[in-house]
């Protein structure tokens, strides 16, 4: 597939500024039987994240006496995208993406509060339009928020990009696809970093930028997440 | 003033010890999602997981048999043992007992003593968190939904109810009506209107 032109004249494919974010949108506590949940339609990604625990080790052998250990599975619905992404099952993408949302919630959670337990977060992704994993990560947040173990803050997560030599914010499949560079980060409440990987070439300047403006559109994210914990309990006290 | 706040958010400019608390940089910050009123600096869960301390009363169920000891479910990430020596009595798996937490041993271990059985009432579970509402002010939700049902409780700090006696069906009804509206007021006035009903 050759090339489309992504930006022309500032806009998008999607009719959307170069600094500017889609829509997000998210419900807190749409799974029942979980001890939290969360549904992100952040675009057209639709993802629901669930937390249970803590809870016992199985298998006993992975039980750590001074800590509790973090168990995450995130995976593709067969129906979720165009390419091939879900339809055999974990492999090597989802499994990399598996572990980084495990260690970015290793950090956030007290977790030498619960010695020899098992905390699980699972997230499944419905329909997937590019940037599943930051979405992923902002969903699987508020899901923890509500579930009551404890931890240190909420993270949040955004992807960036580069295209064509300009910065871009929050990039969707196709732009995913053709982009130069491809930066997922998420941070946490004092905008350290909890997560940043990167694809492509950035400049020194280039990545400065990113950054910058990576910590000023994450404001808008945490809005909404805060916004729906607090809907959650407004609809319970009704 | 009374507002809800999420793990992270900073309460007091001071470092303060608590359970739903944590310091930092001579700071304190909440870990949980609650209610933090402004006046009586008192933050209030919303949600919590029960963590088994010495002296407190929980309700568990009798999971396993041993040679020596019991293992049993206490809804909490941790598992409960009774030691079969100090019993006069037998278990089986399957019954329902009240007992005190005597100390956590390492590895989370959770041991009991003063172990009773419980036997023909119901049990019912709710957020660990919501436990303090249902028993109210030294006792008073507890005694105003016992007196109107004809009913007796035993509340677990774990999350479980056990009631027995003449309208266990309203008691339950009242129970699930607090744990909905833990964190709104004038919840005793609606709890006892329900009742009278």
């Amino acid at each position: 597939m050759q090339k489309p032109q992504l930006i022309k004249d500032g806009i998008r494919t999607d009719g959307r500024k170069v600094d500017e974010l889609r829509k997000i949108k998210i419900v807190a506590g749409v799974v029942k039987n979980a001890k939290g949940s969360a549904y992100i339609e952040w675009g057209n990604n639709k993802i629901i994240a669930a937390v249970y625990g803590p809870k016992e080790v199985i298998p006993m052998h992975e039980a750590d006496p001074t800590k509790a250990i973090i168990k995450c599975r995130y995976s593709m619905a067969p129906f979720s995208s165009k390419e091939e992404h879900g339809k055999y099952g974990q492999n090597r993408r989802s499994i990399e993406i598996s572990k980084v949302i495990k260690h970015i919630f290793e950090e956030v959670i007290f977790v030498e509060k619960f010695p020899g337990s098992e905390i699980d977060i699972y997230v499944e992704v419905l329909q997937g339009d590019g940037g599943t994993r930051v979405a992923s990560i902002t969903a699987a947040a508020v899901a923890l928020a509500i579930s009551g173990i404890p931890m240190k803050e909420i993270p949040v997560a955004i992807g960036m990009g580069k295209i064509d030599g300009t910065i871009v914010v929050d990039l969707n499949k196709i732009e995913d696809n053709f982009s130069d560079s491809d930066v997922p980060m998420a941070f946490n409440r004092k905008n350290e970093f909890l997560l940043l990987q990167a694809d492509g070439l950035l400049t020194k300047e280039e990545f400065k930028k990113i950054c910058e403006l990576a910590t000023e559109k994450i404001k808008a994210i945490r809005k909404e997440q805060l916004d729906a914990i607090k809907d959650y309990y407004k609809v319970m006290g009704e | 003033m009374k507002k809800i706040v999420a793990p992270g958010e900073l309460l007091f400019p001071y470092e303060q010890k608590g359970d739903f608390y944590y310091c930092e940089g001579g700071k304190t910050y909440s870990s949980v999602v609650g209610i933090f009123d402004t006046d009586k600096k008192a933050l209030t869960p919303l949600e919590s997981v029960y963590i088994p301390k010495p002296m407190h009363k929980v309700i568990g169920i009798i999971t396993e048999i041993r040679f020596v000891n019991y293992l049993v479910d206490i809804n909490s990430p941790f598992e409960g043992i009774i030691l079969s020596k100090f019993l006069k009595f037998d278990l089986n798996i399957g019954d329902i007992v009240e007992a005190n937490v005597k100390n956590i041993e390492t590895g989370g271990i959770v041991l009991l003593e003063k172990v009773k059985r419980l036997v023909g009432g119901k049990l019912i579970e709710i957020k660990p968190s919501k436990i303090p509402r249902v028993i109210g002010k030294n006792g008073s939700m507890q005694k105003v939904i016992e007196e109107n049902t004809n009913t007796k409780m035993i509340i677990g700090l774990n999350g479980r109810i056990w009631i027995k006696g003449e309208n266990i069906a309203k008691a339950t009804k009242a129970i699930r009506k607090i744990e909905k509206e833990a964190h709104t007021s004038g919840l005793t006035e609606r709890i006892v209107k329900l009742l009278k009903e």
